[in-house]
């Protein structure tokens, strides 16, 4: 498998030589270029230190960024041309967010946060409500339908993020740190709650700077000064080798 | 379960249904109650001053218009342009003349007599401009004055046409000039001396519709004050009340009628001119207050978009999830606009209501009629949800111009 070309066949996500970097002097490159592959029903951890280019290359891998230069292909379409309209149409309808500060709107119930998910993929407006208490349901949280952010403990917070990323059933999960603000036994939870996305069909990659978080991923990505490499467990300084397997 | 097309993902149609901007909107109204309310007085105050400016512009113009149609379309003076001459310039029968004219009302003579009156009955008054401070003029009129000025009496009796025509000595006081004279009661028929000729006091005029100032002065029939002091060098004017519609007709044959041998000494002055004045003054005045009104309304929309452009700067986050959730650009463009265009219909219909408030209390203050004209209420609250819309289009395009990265940063 040629290390440049980001294409495959049965990729659900590609990048090929994929690099971002940012205007200055000199100029800042956050991500240096890559080649990766994300397959369906992967399950990835990306590991690295702060200002490795961790969270430049999710927001590369989620369509909230695009590439200084080099390609993302999402499920064999190449995005490089297409209009914003158009990529954030990809990401309604096939990529789910968590992020480590759950960014649930404060002023509205955990229905409602959930159902604002499915707001932008054209959900009628009595499916959304009933999806939402439905993926609830699923992530423990049925008797927590209708309190406000403010009500709901930590874990409670990021079980409310991932329904509302997941309610649509998107193909592809990314998750900034998911229990980077949680006690030990709500990211057990919240982590038993990611692994079983796996039985759906969700490729699911979590950024993380948890050995034991990343232990639980299929596949493990290193970031290192903008360049990421696959690796095994334990084996975090071995030399960069191509991320195109999957 | 992967949801994408084998060749490839379809984003599909985007645009979201009116009812769930709608509703995304009322949320986010409902979510900041303050800021909200902030946003909407911004629009009550536009609208309401915009409304208030109209609303009492309609109303003192009725006013004004009112006072301008009820007299000053039915009146037609005629002025002596030559008083110096020897010869006056109103024959004696000039009422009688007058009233054969088709449209006339009633007509009546007036002019200032040259002396002055003080109080008491002996002592006698000279000559105009020698009397004291507080003297009282004196005017000479023929009897139809008293009806042309719709004249209403405190006490006594006008004098009438056979008073004139024998030059009694009798005299009806307007109220200003019985008080400064003291005169409070005439059933005793106390007299007055003007120029050392005594002057029976008939009445006390109260109040008139034309010629206020016949109020301030002794009034004497016109041929008696002729028999005494002769024609008054100060000019004379014959003022005609006419039918509504036969002002500019009466004005046009008046002055044949009255004097057909020298026609040009007379000088008409008809109704329309006040009406150029009036509609001049109109004009001029809805001009000025419409750019008052707009200026208020600009001034109401520059609040909506600031407030509503603090609203996006500290909605920040909310905008970086939900353009991660897959909103587009137009999509936040629409919740913002959608968002101020109802705090600007709320409140202008907020706006709309204290200001029809404010202009009934205003009238009600100064005995005006409020004047309310449906072609200016009802597109009032419309009003505040374009300005609503027009103020919010900055603020939501800036919340769109926003990039998801840096949005979800701070």
């Amino acid at each position: 498998m040629p290390a440049t070309s980001g294409s495959d066949a049965r990729a659900l996500l590609s990048l090929a030589a994929a690099e971002r970097s940012y205007p200055g002097s000199p100029p800042v490159a956050a991500l240096r270029p890559a080649d990766l592959c994300i397959g369906p029903r992967d399950y990835v951890s990306l590991m690295g230190r702060s200002g490795s280019g961790k969270s430049t290359l999710l927001n590369i891998m989620g369509l909230l960024d695009r590439p200084s230069a080099g390609s993302v292909i999402f499920a064999g379409t190449d995005t490089e041309q297409m209009p914003d309209r158009q990529v954030a149409g990809l990401r309604a309808q096939h990529i789910g967010f968590v992020f480590q500060s759950f960014n649930l709107l404060p002023q509205r119930t955990a229905t409602d946060n959930v159902a604002l998910g499915l707001l932008y993929q054209r959900v009628p407006r009595s499916h959304r409500e009933q999806i939402a208490r439905g993926t609830l349901d699923r992530v423990g949280l049925s008797h927590r339908v209708a309190a406000f952010p403010g009500q709901l403990s930590g874990g409670e917070k990021q079980r409310v993020a991932i329904a509302r990323a997941v309610a649509g059933r998107p193909a592809l999960l990314l998750c900034d740190e998911p229990t980077g603000n949680l006690d030990a036994a709500s990211a057990t939870s919240v982590l038993d709650l990611l692994d079983g996305l796996r039985d759906d069909g969700i490729a699911v990659v979590i950024v993380t700077h948890d050995p034991d978080v990343a232990a639980r991923a299929d596949r493990h990505l290193v970031m290192s000064d903008g360049t990421v490499r696959d690796t095994v467990l334990g084996d975090l300084g071995d030399g960069p080798r191509p991320a195109m397997e999957h | 379960m992967l949801r994408w097309r084998p060749d490839g993902p379809a984003a599909g149609k985007q645009s979201l249904r009116l009812a769930d901007i709608a509703s995304e909107a009322v949320l986010g109204i409902s979510a900041r109650p303050g800021r909200s309310m902030l946003t909407m007085l911004a629009a009550i105050v536009g609208v309401g001053s915009f409304a208030i400016v109209i609303g009492l512009t309609n109303t003192t113009r009725a006013e004004v218009n009112g006072r301008f149609n009820s007299l000053a379309a039915t009146e037609v003076v005629v002025s002596d342009t030559e008083p110096q001459l020897s010869s006056a310039a109103f024959p004696p029968d000039t009422e009688r003349l007058i009233d054969r004219l088709h449209g006339v009302l009633s007509s009546g003579v007036l002019f200032p007599v040259g002396v002055a009156v003080a109080p008491g009955v002996t002592r006698l008054a000279p000559a105009a401009g020698q009397g004291p401070a507080n003297s009282v003029q004196v005017m000479g009129v023929s009897p139809g004055v008293f009806q042309v000025s719709m004249g209403k009496l405190a006490q006594g009796r006008f004098f009438g046409a056979l008073a004139d025509r024998q030059r009694q000595n009798v005299v009806v006081l307007g109220e200003a000039a019985a008080a400064q004279l003291g005169v409070t009661d005439i059933s005793a028929q106390p007299a007055i001396e003007i120029d050392g000729i005594p002057f029976t006091i008939v009445g006390i005029l109260q109040s008139v519709g034309r010629e206020p100032s016949l109020l301030q002065v002794a009034i004497i029939p016109d041929q008696t004050a002729l028999r005494y002091w002769g024609i008054s060098a100060l000019g004379a004017d014959a003022i005609i009340a006419t039918r509504p519609g036969s002002a500019a007709v009466v004005a046009s044959e008046a002055a044949v009628a009255i004097l057909p041998a020298d026609p040009q000494r007379l000088a008409v002055v008809s109704s329309s001119e006040p009406f150029i004045f009036q509609a001049a003054i109109n004009g001029d005045l809805s001009a000025l207050l419409l750019l008052a009104g707009v200026m208020a309304l600009l001034m109401g929309m520059i609040g909506i978009a600031s407030v509503t452009l603090t609203s996006v700067l500290e909605r920040f986050y909310e905008i970086g999830v939900r353009r991660a959730l897959g909103a587009t650009r137009p999509h936040i463009t629409c919740q913002f606009l959608a968002e101020s265009t109802i705090l600007g219909t709320l409140g202008g219909l907020a706006g709309t209501c204290l200001s029809i408030i404010i202009i009934v209390t205003i009238a009600d203050i100064n005995h005006w009629n409020a004047v309310f004209s449906l072609a200016v209420i009802l597109p009032d609250p419309l009003i505040g949800t374009v300005a609503g819309c027009l103020a919010g289009i900055y603020p939501a395009l800036r919340a769109a111009r926003l990039d998801p990265v840096e949005a979800l940063r701070r």
